[in-house]
């Protein structure tokens, strides 16, 4: 992806000690410098995942949830650890932290989730105790594993951000990032999201095995990595992070030609006789932020072509559902994009 | 990209088309050549050697290699054609006809197998040899049909004998044949599997194919007459527009559908060669008989006079005596030679080569038994005559004459090569406005002009008898007519009674010149019949030349029966035959029995031959001469008016009455021929004759491809110069398209589905600036419009230029200059920008 070193110059007049703040982000400069430091503390733990590491930021900046999909043990939870620490929580006070796990199992139970009333004796009176979803990262891992009444209880948690307890709503945190995990292989036992569940997500990325260097240097490093976890590299603030969201959506220009482009794939996606059901006009609506954040972190002010091409196969991937006997999904959307695109592309 | 191969299916119905027709074409081109087994082994091998082909193209080795191993397949094949005949041990194990199927197969299986390989390969690889390929195609399926060029649509023979035995017609069956062969290559040429775009060379390919059915379209608009001429009337001009001071060819043309092989005095080849596209089959082959008949005069060699003599033939035939099978010397082979008057005694054979001392070779004369006779009601056009005056002939028919045929060679008449006789007649089409050396007398004439349009190639022009004069025309219709001229003749107007006391020689004449005009053979049959006749005239007449003629040719009237049936073939002398025999003859004969026995007593006599038209076939001004028209005469000199036609009119008749005209067809010709009028008449340049009727077509497919590729080049520097002066919105779109133009011109351009930034970052290793050069593009037409356009250094002037300046900077230094110049002059490297 980008070249950290051409992203921005925001970054190197923001000598950030951690802990102290940063100059509010009021342009589309200081996102830069916030999807910078989050790029080097993340690519600094995590190891060839150069590419997620970029989608999980995009997601992070464009209020969106991701979904990855990997064997057991290739750095999901790694990765979910180290966003959760380079955000600081900078309001204490109220009772949201930084960073949540839950382990899906199929006996979880929905109120394992959202947190459940307990009654206190000391007190005589039920208090609430959150759950683990009142937290800005929440990773889910292995959701697939849980059934699907624990699903849905997760799912108004993403899409409305806030939950439901004893019939009695509470707000989640504007920065509510889920990073769920689910795992190929064990299809014995395992519940498979509904597409509802799916389109709650805003990217399903699919990790393959890093690369053999990369693999060499996370063997080579194990023990530097215990001793210093990074923490002298610089880390953002959640206001930062909601800050950024909005000058995105402000600053970065989406032209008419680009949504006409997105909507003339949605149709394609529509009427491609390998497809079963096209793309949903929601995932119209959560591409657009993406988008933008994509632009943003690629340096440009406005959304262009090779953002679109980037981010269809996975925004809309998991949203297809393909006929039996249908080539990769992959293929299929990148064959629905490649009119609208040309469109957008040519001289 | 993944390494794997994709089988892509939607190309195996094309590629299958593909196979049957390389494998039809490869069985049409042997078809003819050899025998079944290489018929089969050919078929078999090419579309194998397709498949082979197809497939090898996938792999990475480099073309130049696979066409080695092609040509290393066809050696194979060859060796083991050679080693199968020739090895002993194989030859004994096979037995010699399978070892000589084994020879044909190997050799012809393997040699198209390697050459359908070759020819997939190079257009799997380059789209553009795809044509190569194609071309093949068609030269193969075109080769076996090619004797029918020239209009002979019943060649070849034996699809034509296929198709009347069906009940086609074989010219529709070859206009089929070709217009599914067009549609066939016009759609491989088109045909693409997926999302591959056609090539321009396909477009331009499809585009020539467009204009070349237009041609034939134009060309074949109107029936083109090829038909054969009856009395040696067409065919090719010898020695175009021959300088009339040069002696040496005064005599102008060759006859009849004899061909000048152009040897410099070398051997001419018998009338009966039929190389000259075989309108006349009976004439058979051979080849071999390149005999000369020659007259006694012949100016090369000496003035020896030289005898017929056929290669294969034996001994040579002297004196008019008959020689060859069946004593028909003249017919088909041409291998005996020809009776001939000799006059040096013992006529000198003469092999093929003579050297006749700088001398033109005199051209052969019409046999009288060897025409083919005037077929009544031919409808083929041979020429259009626009009169300038009005004219009615006292004879009741418009006599257009060509040759005259006043030397008696000891079988018949035939063209004079004398400079002192018959310099009435024009020898050789005007290039300039010609003078007839010795036109006719004015008494008893009057002068009518006219304009002739020759729609098949004649040897000699034509004028209403009496030309004083022929000028070059312009042709108003060269895919139409083959030449035009104006001749003004003064014709006849004086009434037959009106001819009586008058002589019949001039009195300029010399004593030889009279003699000459009054040769007869030395048959006393002819005068004894004449003295018959004439006897039965008045006393007070009988002396007349004039009333004697008459009173001969009211006798022939009378005892001749016309038919184009009987020939006389084979006589001795065919007049004689003719005239004590049956009586039945056609105007060859007639005219010949007329003369002769007008030379017994004493008359100027001559034949003369063109064409006769009918004053009931005058639409107008206009008359189409037919083939059918072609016609001999007899002419009679008289005093003080000079040669008359007197023409025999047969009472009995045993062919049909002629077809009437086509009033369409004349008004149709007529009107072509008229096309042109009021533009210069005598423009000598513009009468230039065509070769071809479908020279022009070239001329044009030429000039229009010229302006084609004018017009891409225009395009090309517009688009090259276009930043220069757009200004506003539209400089970003029109910088870009000249830096993509740079780009293609050394090839590379954006594939389809490629976003500007990913085809950027392709092309970097060559133009590292491209990635900068794309965002501004992408940034302008992206951008956010709300900002201030002069804050966003994507529209400004400057960063263009100076992007599009770093980029020819680029290329120059990424790019080899041989690379550079040949994108500049490839006209259409703007076409893959998108």
């Amino acid at each position: 992806m980008t070249d950290p070193s051409t992203a921005d110059s925001d970054f190197q007049q923001s000598e950030h000690i951690t802990h102290t703040l940063a100059p509010p982000v009021t342009d589309l400069n200081g996102c830069s410098g916030v999807a910078h430091r989050l790029r080097q503390r993340l690519q600094a733990m995590v190891r060839g995942r150069n590419d997620v590491i970029e989608l999980v930021i995009i997601a992070l900046l464009s209020d969106g949830h991701v979904l990855l999909e990997d064997y057991p043990g290739s750095g999901k939870t790694t990765l979910a650890k180290a966003l959760g620490d380079a955000i600081i929580d900078d309001r204490p006070d109220d009772d949201i932290v930084t960073i949540r796990r839950i382990q899906f199992t199929p006996d979880l139970l929905p109120s394992d989730v959202t947190g459940s009333t307990i009654f206190d004796p000391n007190t005589n009176r039920f208090f609430f105790r959150p759950g683990p979803i009142f937290a800005h990262i929440v990773l889910a891992d292995e959701i697939n594993r849980t059934t699907p009444k624990v699903q849905s209880a997760l799912l108004e948690a993403m899409a409305e951000k806030q939950t439901t307890c004893d019939n009695r709503t509470r707000k989640l945190d504007d920065l509510f990032f889920v990073v769920a995990t689910q795992n190929p292989l064990d299809l014995a036992g395992t519940f498979p999201l509904p597409s509802a569940q799916l389109d709650r997500f805003l990217f399903k990325i699919k990790m393959r095995h890093i690369d053999r260097q990369s693999e060499l240097e996370i063997l080579a490093s194990i023990r530097a990595r215990k001793e210093s976890p990074g923490d002298e590299l610089p880390r953002v603030t959640r206001t930062e992070i909601l800050d950024s969201r909005a000058v995105i959506e402000q600053h970065v220009h989406v032209d008419a030609r680009v949504r006409e482009c997105l909507v003339d794939i949605a149709n394609h996606t529509r009427a491609h006789p390998q497809v079963l059901q096209g793309v949903s006009t929601r995932a119209l609506v959560l591409m657009i932020p993406a988008l933008q954040a994509r632009a943003m972190a690629q340096g440009r002010n406005y959304v262009g072509a090779d953002d679109v091409w980037a981010l269809a196969p996975l925004v809309f991937g998991h949203r297809l559902a393909l006929a039996p006997g249908a080539e990769a999904m992959e293929e299929v959307v990148r064959q629905c994009c490649a009119q609208p695109l040309e469109a957008l592309s040519r001289a | 990209m993944t390494g794997r191969v994709r089988v892509h299916w939607g190309r195996i119905p094309l590629l299958l088309l593909r196979l049957l027709v390389l494998g039809g074409a490869a069985g049409a081109v042997t078809f003819g050549v050899v025998g079944s087994w290489g018929v089969v082994a050919a078929v078999v091998g090419t579309v194998l050697g397709a498949v082979l082909g197809q497939v090898v193209s996938g792999s990475r080795v480099r073309l130049p290699l696979l066409l080695l191993g092609a040509v290393a397949l066809w050696g194979v094949g060859a060796l083991v054609a050679r080693l199968s005949v020739t090895s002993p041990w194989l030859v004994d194990a096979l037995g010699p006809s399978s070892a000589l199927r084994v020879a044909t197969a190997a050799r012809f299986g393997a040699g198209a197998a390697a050459l359908a390989a070759a020819l997939r390969m190079m257009a799997a690889r380059v789209p553009a040899l795809l044509g190569v390929e194609l071309a093949a195609i068609v030269v193969a399926v075109v080769l076996p049909l090619a004797s029918h060029r020239d209009g002979l649509v019943e060649r070849p023979l034996w699809l034509s004998d296929w198709a009347w035995h069906l009940g086609y017609d074989p010219a529709h069956v070859l206009l089929a044949i070709g217009g599914a062969v067009a549609v066939v290559v016009g759609g491989l040429l088109m045909a693409r599997g997926g999302d591959q775009r056609v090539s321009p060379t396909s477009w331009a390919g499809l585009l020539l194919l467009v204009l070349l059915g237009v041609s034939m379209v134009d060309v074949a608009g109107l029936p083109k007459p090829q038909a054969g001429n009856d009395l040696g009337l067409t065919g090719n001009e010898e020695g175009d527009d021959p300088l009339p001071t040069d002696p040496g060819n005064w005599p102008g043309g060759s006859r009849g559908e004899q061909r000048n092989e152009g040897k410099g005095g070398g051997a001419r080849p018998e009338q009966g060669e039929g190389k000259g596209g075989g309108a006349r089959p009976e004439q058979g082959e051979g080849k071999g008989g390149g005999g000369q008949p020659e007259q006694g005069e012949g100016k090369g060699g000496g003035g020896q006079p030289q005898q017929g003599e056929g290669k294969g033939g034996g001994g040579q035939p002297q004196q008019g005596e008959g020689k060859g099978g069946g004593g028909q010397p003249q017919q088909g082979e041409g291998k005996g030679g020809q009776p001939q008057e000799s006059k040096g005694g013992g006529g000198q054979p003469q092999q093929g080569e003579g050297k006749g001392g700088g001398g033109q070779p005199p051209p052969e004369p019409p046999r009288i038994d060897d025409d083919t006779p005037p077929s009544g009601g031919s409808p083929a056009p041979m020429a259009v005559v626009l009169f300038g005056d009005d004219y009615t002939p006292p004879s009741g028919g418009f006599y257009f004459r060509q040759d005259v045929w006043s030397h008696w060679n000891g079988s018949r008449l035939v063209d004079s090569r004398r400079p002192d006789v018959d310099r009435d007649v024009p020898r050789s089409f005007p290039s300039t406005p010609t003078e007839v050396v010795e036109p006719p007398p004015e008494e008893g004439r009057q002068t009518v002009t006219g304009r002739v349009f020759l729609a098949v190639k004649h040897n000699k022009p034509f004028a209403l008898e009496g030309p004083a004069s022929l000028a070059p025309e312009r042709n108003p219709e060269p895919s139409r007519f083959v030449r035009a001229y104006r001749f003004e003749s003064r014709a006849q107007t004086i009434e037959y009674p009106a001819l009586a006391g008058r002589a019949s020689a001039d009195p300029t004449w010399t004593e030889d010149v009279r003699d000459y005009y009054v040769r007869t053979p030395e048959d006393s049959r002819y005068a004894a019949l004449a003295e018959e006749i004439v006897a039965a005239l008045p006393e007070d007449v009988r002396g007349d030349p004039f009333a004697q003629a008459l009173a001969i040719k009211l006798w022939l009237d009378e005892h001749i029966t016309y038919s184009t049936a009987e020939r006389h073939a084979g006589a001795a002398d065919p007049t004689a035959d003719f005239l004590f025999g049956s009586r039945i003859g056609y105007c060859v004969h007639i005219a010949h029995a007329a003369v002769m026995l007008w030379r017994s007593r004493g008359i100027a006599a001559r034949v003369g031959a063109g064409y006769h038209g009918s004053p009931d076939d005058l639409r107008g001004a206009a008359l189409v001469l037919r083939s059918g028209d072609a016609h001999a005469w007899p002419e009679l000199y008289l005093e003080g008016v000079g040669w008359i036609v007197l023409d025999i009119a047969p009472q009995q008749s045993l062919d049909p009455p002629p077809e009437p005209g086509d009033d369409d067809l004349t008004e149709q010709l007529a009107e072509l021929a008229r096309s042109e009028e009021g533009t210069s008449p005598n423009d000598p340049t513009e009468s230039t004759p065509k070769a071809t009727p479908g020279l022009p077509m070239p001329r044009v497919l030429l000039a229009v491809l010229l302006a084609m590729l004018v017009g891409l080049y225009l395009v090309k520097l517009w688009r090259r110069l276009a930043p220069l002066w757009t200004r506003g919105p539209a400089l970003p779109r029109v910088a870009y398209r000249r830096a993509l133009d740079q780009l293609a011109e050394v090839g590379i351009a954006r594939q389809l589905g490629e976003t500007r930034t990913s085809f950027a970052a392709r092309a970097r290793n060559l133009a590292p600036s491209l990635p900068a050069l794309a965002a501004l593009s992408e940034a302008a037409l992206l951008g956010n419009p709300m900002i201030d356009p002069r804050a966003r250094p994507e529209l400004q002037r400057s960063t263009w230029f100076q992007a599009l300046r770093t980029l020819s900077h680029d290329l120059r230094a990424h790019v080899p200059a041989r690379r550079r110049l040949l994108g500049l002059i490839n006209p259409i490297s703007f076409w893959q920008v998108r």
